[in-house]
């Protein structure tokens, strides 16, 4: 599917061929840079914040902290 | 382009072609400089808006007959075609000549998942000035914020950037970022180009231009 871009003055453009391959690559590099990064966004979203994580510390203490933190990062695995 | 206003052959006003206007009235004693900024300092240069067939929008300041040390980029509800999309910024020298590299961009991001608030995390990018990740496209998702442009067009100087978005995210769970970058290139960067990820269109939303003026 050709890919377009709108420029000021210009109007809405076709991608050229050459332009089109180098957004190919680009897309594959994201590709497989999301596939080797997404544990890293998943996992800081699934961590509790800060305030409650120390919270666990204080009332539980370090173990049940760690529990806690592997939960994540099992449920979101390096690849 | 500069002008002059006559009124009954006397000259009223000069303006000098970029917004000053210069008052010459002789009931004031002296000429009187009406500053550029008067009437507010924000110039609406470019609105975009999204129509889902264009995967990027690429500005180019040099179009525009007046030049700014600073330019604003704002984001109102900006949704990508695709689910599960960045959408990111990058600068160039001209619009065919969009840079992929030597950026120094960091960002930090806090999200509230819907009922808690989750995780706070902080990431860096060389290939870009802006990335906010993960956006969602349904109605009511996207990205929206402001992004500030200090001296793009400064060849002489880096461009750097400041920008605050807020994102809603394809799980409907909510992120605020705040994001700062540096183009290691010091170079006059005419282009200023905003585009979705993995080939993914702008599918709706606005994205609209301003130059401050400082004087």
């Amino acid at each position: 599917m050709p890919r377009f871009k709108h420029i000021t003055g210009v109007g809405v453009v076709q991608y050229t061929p050459e332009e089109e391959t180098e957004a190919d690559i680009e897309d594959a590099k994201s590709a497989e840079h999301t596939k080797l990064n997404q544990y890293k966004e998943d996992r800081s979203r699934a961590y509790p914040s800060y305030a409650d994580q120390l919270d666990t510390i204080y009332h539980q203490g370090i173990d049940a902290w760690k529990a806690e933190i592997k939960a994540v990062k099992d449920k979101y695995p390096k690849p | 382009m500069p002008g002059v206003l006559k009124l009954e052959g006397t000259n009223i006003a000069t303006g000098d072609g970029n917004g000053a206007v210069t008052i010459n009235n002789a009931t004031l004693g002296s000429a009187v400089t009406v500053p550029a900024s008067v009437g507010g300092t924000e110039v609406l240069l470019e609105k975009y808006t999204a129509n889902d067939s264009v995967t990027n929008k690429i500005f180019d300041l040099s179009t525009f007959s007046e030049t700014f040390n600073e330019y604003k980029l704002v984001l109102n509800k900006l949704i990508p075609t695709n689910d599960n999309c960045d959408i990111n910024g990058r600068l160039g020298t001209a619009t065919g000549s969009i840079q992929t590299t030597n950026y120094r961009m960091c960002r930090w991001h806090t999200y509230f998942s819907g009922t808690d608030q989750a995780g706070n995390s902080s990431l860096y990018s060389t290939d870009r000035f802006f990335l906010h990740t993960a956006l969602g496209n349904a109605t009511g998702e996207g990205l929206s914020g402001e992004m500030f442009i200090f001296s793009p067009r400064n060849a002489l100087t880096n461009t750097t950037t400041s920008c605050q978005t807020v994102g809603v995210y394809y799980d409907n769970s909510f992120e605020y970022q705040v994001c700062g970058s540096l183009n290691m290139n010091a170079q006059d960067d005419k282009a200023i180009q905003i585009y979705a990820e993995s080939s993914s269109n702008l599918k709706s939303g606005t994205i609209t231009l301003y130059g401050i003026r400082d004087a």
